[in-house]
């Protein structure tokens, strides 16, 4: 069957509403967007779709060989297929994502997309060009093996990236109950790219949050703590080759100077901040700290 | 890849940076205080105590000497955010001083071992200041290349 790229046919939309969110923060404030951070997020964008040009092809003809060899049942093209495999595509998704914060060699592709201290649409745009090496592709291969059709597949993970893009939004606040407790919203996404402590490694949803819930990692927005948006060692630098880069450069740095293959396993396979004396932090090092604190804590200043 | 896709993703990239610069919206960031600056680290550095800061005179950049460790916290302002960092001995690769051209002050002029920031430029009041904070970043060199003073 053939079906259309659902981004492709998405991006004269995110032009338009990234116009928008730019016209209504200057009007109301609710968003900001800084020119050198917009352009480094849309160049970003820009080259994560010609990197997809070059290895989109290679990681097609594998989920074929896999669908063709080792599939276990025979969906087939039938109506109820196409929201199973949305649903097991964003369950994939949502093991993919938790993975990527979890393990640097995921994490340095993973990385860019959290790399502007801002929030807004452009944001959604912001992503890596490395994602093949960091073989993102094997958490799908259970659904081709029960099944799904690639191209059923890459259908609705199109579907599933198109509605990540609008929760990268200060402008909208909560949405309805009912939404908030089955959908990734703006709300909850702003959790998952803040890095105060209390909300590090969460919400890790496409479009459903109830998987955070299954597996507990949600944590709701406290209005009460503002997000602070980034990484815990923001980018110095707005050059986009610098942003692709510069964690796989850190892991090159970290694994010549490894002293040894616990070392070497450690630097590659280890969370992002893991360091064999534990003079860098990992996320759940620094959530500790925090917890640790001594009191009264010492409120950040904006 | 259709070509029609590329070019309209082209004009749009250039469509949208040219929208922002021309609706602007967002204020170039300044350092207030030293209370703000060490605030701002320790949003990134939890455990830093200060013992020392000092102020950019622009106001773009500020240093946080820690009262427990030889580590020195530096602050650089990039657009309207800033960026933290805790550098500890082998992160500086030199430390130097310049004559401020803008002003009668100095210009501390650090290079960092970080791809992400490769240097950063303290201006400060006198030269006096800048000698003790140049002394103090050029001990962080990495073991064995630290000299006793900075130039």
């Amino acid at each position: 069957m053939d079906l259309p790229n659902p981004v492709t046919l998405a991006i004269p939309a995110f032009v338009a509403l990234i116009l928008i969110e730019m016209l209504y923060g200057r009007l109301t404030r609710r968003a900001v967007y800084e020119p050198r951070d917009t352009a480094t997020s849309l160049l970003m964008g820009f080259g994560n779709t010609l990197s997809g040009i070059a290895f989109k092809g290679i990681t097609l003809v594998m989920f074929i060989y896999v669908y063709e060899h080792f599939r276990l049942f025979d969906i087939g093209w039938v109506w109820w297929a196409f929201v199973l495999a949305f649903i097991g595509e964003d369950l994939a998704y949502y093991w993919f994502h938790r993975t990527a914060h979890r393990v640097r060699w995921f994490w340095a592709s993973h990385v860019i997309h959290h790399s502007s201290q801002h929030y807004n649409l452009s944001t959604a745009l912001r992503q890596t060009w490395t994602g093949f090496f960091s073989i993102t592709f094997v958490f799908r291969l259970p659904l081709l093996v029960l099944g799904f059709d690639p191209y059923m597949l890459a259908f609705v993970a199109g579907i599933n990236l198109v509605y990540q893009f609008w929760i990268h939004t200060e402008a909208i606040d909560k949405l309805p109950a009912w939404f908030e407790a089955v959908f990734n919203t703006p709300s909850h996404h702003r959790v998952h790219h803040a890095t105060n402590p209390q909300y590090l490694d969460a919400n890790y949803a496409g479009t459903l949050i109830i998987w955070d819930k299954m597996f507990g990692t949600f944590v709701p927005e406290d209005k009460a703590v503002p997000c602070r948006y980034g990484i815990v060692r923001n980018l110095g630098t707005f050059n986009p080759l610098r942003v692709a880069f510069h964690e796989w450069i850190g892991i090159a740095r970290d694994l010549w100077a490894a002293k040894s293959w616990r070392e070497r396993a450690g630097y590659f396979l280890g969370p992002p901040g893991w360091s064999p004396d534990g003079s860098r932090l990992t996320s759940d090092a620094i959530k500790q700290r925090w917890q640790d604190r001594p009191t009264p804590a010492r409120s950040p200043v904006r | 890849m259709d070509p029609l896709v590329l070019i309209g993703s082209i004009l749009g990239v250039a469509l949208i940076v040219g929208a922002n610069l021309l609706v602007g919206g967002w204020q170039p960031l300044e350092l207030a205080t030293p209370a703000q600056a060490v605030d701002r680290l320790r949003q990134a550095y939890l455990d830093i105590e200060p013992a020392e800061v000092v102020l950019a005179t622009d106001r773009r950049a500020a240093l946080v000497a820690d009262a427990s460790s030889r580590a020195i916290g530096l602050l650089v302002v990039r657009g309207d955010s800033v960026v933290p960092r805790l550098l500890r001995e082998g992160d500086v690769v030199s430390a130097s001083i310049e004559r401020d051209r803008r002003s009668a002050g100095s210009v501390v002029s650090i290079a960092l071992a970080d791809f992400s920031l490769k240097q950063a430029m303290i201006r400060v009041d006198d030269a006096q200041t800048a000698q003790r904070w140049a002394a103090r970043l050029d001990r962080l060199r990495p073991a064995g290349d630290a000299t006793e003073q900075a130039s």
